[in-house]
């Protein structure tokens, strides 16, 4: 298992791509960072709104962690050379998560500090709630990274179509049509940080803590269990 | 040397048909050079663009988008026709609702991620799969090449700005009692919109084309253009709603500035010489025109310039 | 015969590498094989005659025309590069029709030429499947299709046996000797297998680091080349002295020793040597020459005479 994610790793890891994850990574602790640096009167709410809700957790994880899922599995599809994985004698599922693993692996570091840098800044280092909005933001990207490890299976065409979810679903449908939310990663993940720590998006209509986790869990799992699925049935190219 | 017997142009149709003829035949038709290579380019970027003659599943996505976006002038046109209907002859007009100059900035957003979407696909796999060594040999230059395909990009994003558009005028001129009286009132629409359209259009093929060509992979050019249109839209927002407070708004108006999705919209607005939904909340809308468009036109001649000194480099 | 192409003091160079330097040949209607090891400037050489890249000096001029300026001349050149260059998604045929039109045909007439091209290098029903399922063989040949799909006068193969089986080899092989004997088209022939070129071109260029080594008709080569193979059982050193008295050139190769020379003459002097030497003969043979000598004789090449015509 562990060859595997290793050369995962190394595939994932680009120059070009690390940069540009920086980059994104980056904008909300500036953004962030300039908003307490001169006297504000932006509103805890508006900062939840802009900073965590629709920069965090719905365009620059499901983004950055998009950039590298889909090539997981994506590279070796378009380059016809999965065959030389599938036909190492594992089992499938041994395949598969490291390769989700490797996926979050780089993923994490660049979200994570995003979120952990960003929100000590704004909670004038709050622990409760600097942690409450990292755990779930990096839960967040655990449920994306499993869900288009699956789509970079599924399609050849996981860039489109995950670009169409991010913006369209969690963009726009989650925004303007609130029963979208009880199937939208956005959502789970805001619930996640309402329930670590109840003032953030207080006055927000947030699913349960309990139905939180219990949904976050059943679309990481489901999705692994999918992917295996894939991987077990379909004509290796 | 082999005999070239010459087939008379007439004569192919019957050499195609001869089975036992399997000789080699010297081709002595005509060779168009250039212009048929320039062209040829331009008409496989379009089918590319829109996914023709491959497999069902290219043209999912492309297909998608068009009819997201008709269907978005669809609804308009409808909501306007149903308030002409139930409420009264005009009152569309009267309650002011979105129309021709909001359409750009309503849409814009899935504009972009069709563009993300797609232009990448125009140049990324020929580099990709090495076909661009097979197109330089011909009798193609790197700048013909980028030039050609940039052009097959541009003709598709401005028919998909203006198909919408112009279901949207059907909609709202059949609406009205007397579809004739409704186009000559409003005849300054028809090319406004589609100057407008021209603008979106010139504007996202540039900046995408120019991305995408720094990459062999399609996926990254896609997600880091996502990325640019939809983060820099609450980045600059917040920024620039946070300076505008403090140094009497120069500093935000130039922060909004950097609202890439917001560039074209600025220009639409000036066209139309209204206001849209997205840029009526940004500051940068209080600079003058000519620094609007000034700024619009750097932000499409300037990738475009620099896609085409990358492409030209390729052949001598 | 004029020549189809020529090179003028052809010097190119990467940044530290040179990848050619200097070198001048002229190449006329034929096969000609390019021979050389990796890196050894064959592919800048095709790639600067192609315009492709420009030579930091000196000229190519190819069909009258300068190649790094004209690019009407491109539509008379065929190129089959050595790496991948084949979309996965798209049929053979449509490919081939495609970059027909590319090189300046109309299109029924591209769509003719490209059915009749890929007859002729072997592709059938296969033709109208995307290319992503070829076989390795499938794909040379339709990277060798697209190289003749317009005609070309001169077609340029880079490599074209490399990643082939046995069977797969000899099948190329008989298409580039087709594709001058039947079709017409000049060929120029890179390759790092003397044996592919010894079969396949009426004459050679061999370059070695960016220079060019030798250069002349086929059977010059074979001929120049042919050597006596001895190998003694004792009084080698006394063989050797007497051999080279007698004015025979003589090299070492292993535990023999090989003669240069073909004519009858030869035989005459050795016998008379190892009689005088009383070396025991152990083994005697003609060996017919074979480009591998061309290796062993390091950079000797007059470039005045680097012409193959």
């Amino acid at each position: 298992m562990s060859s595997v994610y290793l050369l995962t790793l190394r595939q994932l890891s680009g120059r070009w791509r690390l940069l540009v994850m920086s980059v994104l990574a980056l904008m909300p602790v500036v953004l962030t960072e300039s908003l307490v640096l001169f006297p504000s009167s932006v509103s805890v709410e508006e900062f939840e709104l802009i900073v965590l809700n629709t920069m965090l957790a719905g365009s620059i994880s499901p983004l950055v962690v998009l950039a590298i899922a889909t090539v997981a599995f994506g590279n070796e599809v378009e380059d016809r050379t999965l065959a030389n994985l599938t036909l190492a004698p594992i089992p499938r599922w041994q395949i598969v998560i490291p390769k989700l693993f490797a996926t979050i692996s780089v993923a994490m570091p660049f979200i994570a500090i995003s979120a952990l840098v960003t929100t000590h800044v704004a909670f004038n280092a709050d622990a409760t709630a600097t942690l409450a909005v990292t755990v779930s933001i990096v839960a967040g990207l655990a449920m994306y990274a499993s869900v288009f490890v699956f789509l970079g299976l599924a399609t050849n065409q996981a860039i489109g179509v995950g670009l169409l979810y991010i913006v369209l679903w969690e963009g726009f449908f989650t925004t303007y049509v609130s029963g979208v939310r009880v199937f939208s990663i956005r959502a789970y993940s805001l619930a996640l940080m309402h329930g670590l720590d109840e003032r953030r998006f207080a006055d927000t209509d947030n699913l349960g803590f309990g139905v939180a986790i219990g949904v976050s869990a059943v679309v990481f799992v489901g999705f692994v269990l999918l992917t295996i699925r894939r991987l077990r049935r379909m004509d290796v190219p | 040397m082999t005999d070239a017997t010459a087939p008379s142009p007439r004569g192919t149709e019957e050499l195609e048909g001869t089975v036992f003829d399997i000789g080699y035949q010297r081709y002595v038709g005509p060779r168009e050079g250039r212009n048929r290579a320039r062209w040829a380019v331009y008409k496989d970027g379009l089918r590319l663009a829109l996914g023709l003659g491959r497999g069902a599943r290219a043209k999912v996505i492309p297909w998608f988008f068009i009819t997201l976006l008709g269907v978005i002038g669809l609804i308009m046109a409808l909501i306007a026709g149903a308030v002409n209907t139930y409420i009264g002859p005009n009152a569309a007009e009267a309650l002011d609702l979105p129309s021709h100059s909001d359409y750009y900035g309503i849409a814009s957003i899935v504009f972009f991620v069709f563009a993300a979407v797609g232009a990448p696909e125009m140049l990324c796999p020929d580099r990709k799969d090495g076909v661009i060594n097979l197109y330089l040999v011909r009798p193609l230059t790197g700048s013909d090449y980028v030039s050609a395909r940039w052009l097959a990009f541009f003709t598709v994003m401005v028919s998909v700005a203006w198909l919408p558009q112009l279901i949207l005028l059907a909609g709202l001129s059949l609406s009205n009692a007397n579809p004739g009286d409704y186009l000559l009132e409003n005849w300054l629409d028809i090319p406004r919109l589609l100057t407008a359209g021209l603008a979106m259009a010139a504007y996202t093929t540039s900046l995408a084309m120019f991305v995408a060509s720094f990459t062999t992979r399609r996926a990254y050019a896609s997600v880091f253009l996502v990325g640019l249109f939809v983060i820099t839209a609450p980045f600059t927002t917040g920024l620039a709603a946070e300076l505008a407070e403090d140094f009497e708004n120069t500093a935000g108006q130039w922060v909004s500035m950097f609202n890439l999705s917001n560039i074209p919209v600025h220009v639409n607005d000036l066209i139309f010489d209204d206001v849209s939904l997205i840029t009526s909340v940004a500051p940068a809308g209080e600079f003058s025109g000519w620094v609007l468009v000034g700024w619009y036109f750097l932000w499409t001649l300037v990738p475009a310039g620099l896609l085409w000194m990358r492409y030209r480099k390729l052949t001598p | 015969m004029t020549a189809l192409l020529t090179a003028e003091n052809l010097t190119k160079h990467y940044d530290d590498v040179i990848a050619l330097d200097g070198v001048s040949f002229e190449i006329s209607e034929g096969i000609t094989g390019v021979l050389g090891e990796n890196g050894a400037g064959k592919s800048t050489a095709f790639k600067i005659f192609l315009g492709l890249l420009r030579p930091t000096s000196g000229t190519a001029t190819i069909l009258g025309e300068n190649a790094s300026e004209s690019v009407a001349v491109r539509s008379r050149l065929g190129y089959m590069p050595e790496h991948d260059c084949l979309p996965s998604t798209v049929s053979a045929a449509e490919f081939l029709t495609h970059l027909a039109e590319v090189s300046g045909l109309p299109p029924t007439r591209a769509r003719i030429r490209a059915a009749d091209t890929l007859r002729h290098t072997g592709l059938f029903e296969e033709r109208y499947r995307a290319m992503g399922g070829y076989s390795t063989g499938m794909k040379q040949r339709v990277k060798l299709a697209q190289a003749l799909v317009h005609d070309p006068t001169i077609v340029f193969l880079d490599e074209p046996t490399a990643g082939l089986d046995p069977v797969g080899r000899e099948e190329m092989l008989a298409l580039v000797r087709k594709t001058h004997r039947e079709f017409g088209i000049s060929v120029l022939f890179s390759s790092h297998l003397m044996v592919d070129v010894e079969r396949t071109c009426d004459r050679i260029i061999v370059l070695r680091g960016g220079r060019l080594v030798q250069s002349g008709e086929m059977e010059e080569f074979t001929k120049d080349t042919e050597t006596v193979f001895i190998e003694v059982d004792d009084n080698r050193d006394r063989l050797v002295v007497a051999l080279e008295e007698r004015g025979v050139l003589v090299t070492s190769d292993g535990h023999g020793l090989c003669i240069e020379g073909s004519d009858e003459s030869v035989y005459d002097k050795i016998r008379a040597a190892l009689v005088e030497s009383e070396a025991p003969l152990r083994r005697m043979a003609p060996r017919k020459g074979e480009l591998t000598e061309l290796f062993r004789l390091d950079g000797e090449a007059d470039p005045e005479n680097g012409k193959a015509t």
